[in-house]
């Protein structure tokens, strides 16, 4: 039981260490953003992690390291003048690298991605959501 | 950056095999970091950036097994002695001795046994037949918590 409370304690012990060590590297890394990139969300190659609320994965990964947008904000009344089809997008870039597990460069998207403001669309039958997001990336073991 | 554990295989390995798999998630943000940053005062980040550049294609494992192997074996050795020491004192109690390096190293290993890490490729089919079985024989009997005990 000791062992048990040990490592439940040790393992929310880390993941406080780990998430705080990061998230001050990344906010330190953020910089202006430039142009904007609208991706819809087609809850197929782009969707919505019902385990980690908030968080919007793509398909392709590199091995169990996955790249990801977290919400940061709901936008309303926007209006893109082009809307892009992530699944496309990466499939014809450099990142795409289909190797067996790894199919995705997560290192240059990052790179590429932190140059632009990201807003994905969420459509429903009665509203369209455009939800600005960050990028980051989520390692599963 | 979020690193994501799962209880349920954590709830199935030893309290050492646990504290391997975070360090091991753990020294893959590490890397991830080093290759992302843009901090220029970063030397340790660019000396990792220039020594992971001459790796072919994604190599992380291979990038973790190369340079970070001798770390993670010490690493490990120091929690479990120091920190995991009920665990430590029944391994004592049980072989009479204190654990050897190679359980150590052969616990490292664990999660770059694949086939396209080239370090792991590189080793003689005798040290890999001497990591699996020290792996197998000793380091998976090592204090396991069943939900039983809880």
């Amino acid at each position: 039981m000791m062992m048990s409370k040990f490592k439940s304690s040790l393992f929310t012990g880390c993941a406080i260490i780990i998430c705080l060590f990061f998230l001050s590297n990344v906010q330190a890394q953020e910089k202006e953003k430039r142009d904007t990139l609208y991706f819809k969300i087609d809850n197929s190659y782009l969707f919505e992690n019902k385990n980690i609320p908030k968080t919007f994965f793509i398909k392709d990964r590199n091995g169990h390291t996955e790249f990801c947008f977290q919400e940061a904000e709901i936008l309303f009344d926007l209006k893109p003048v082009e809307v892009l089809d992530l699944k496309y997008f990466i499939r014809n870039s450099k990142f795409f690298i289909n190797q067996g597990k790894i199919s995705l460069d997560i290192k240059g998207l990052m790179d590429f991605m932190k140059n632009y403001k990201i807003i994905l669309i969420r459509e429903s039958d009665d509203k369209t959501d455009y939800i600005k997001v960050n990028i980051s990336i989520v390692i599963f073991g | 950056m979020q690193i994501l554990i799962s209880s349920s295989k954590i709830e199935s390995i030893s309290s050492l095999e646990a504290a391997r798999l975070i360090l091991h998630e753990y020294i893959h943000a590490d890397m991830l970091r080093k290759l992302l940053t843009t901090d220029i005062n970063d030397i340790e980040a660019a000396n990792f950036r220039e020594v992971y550049s001459r790796y072919a294609g994604e190599q992380y494992h291979s990038a973790m097994a190369n340079q970070y192997m001798s770390s993670m074996k010490e690493a490990l050795k120091d929690f479990h002695k120091n920190v995991l020491r009920e665990d430590f004192d029944k391994y004592v109690n049980f072989y009479g001795e204190e654990p050897n390096d190679e359980l150590y190293e052969a616990m490292a290993w664990n999660g770059l046994k694949e086939v396209d890490v080239v370090a792991w490729d590189n080793l003689t089919p005798e040290k890999k037949a001497s990591i699996n079985a020290t792996f197998n024989n000793v380091a998976k009997k090592l204090t396991q918590v069943s939900l039983c005990s809880k």
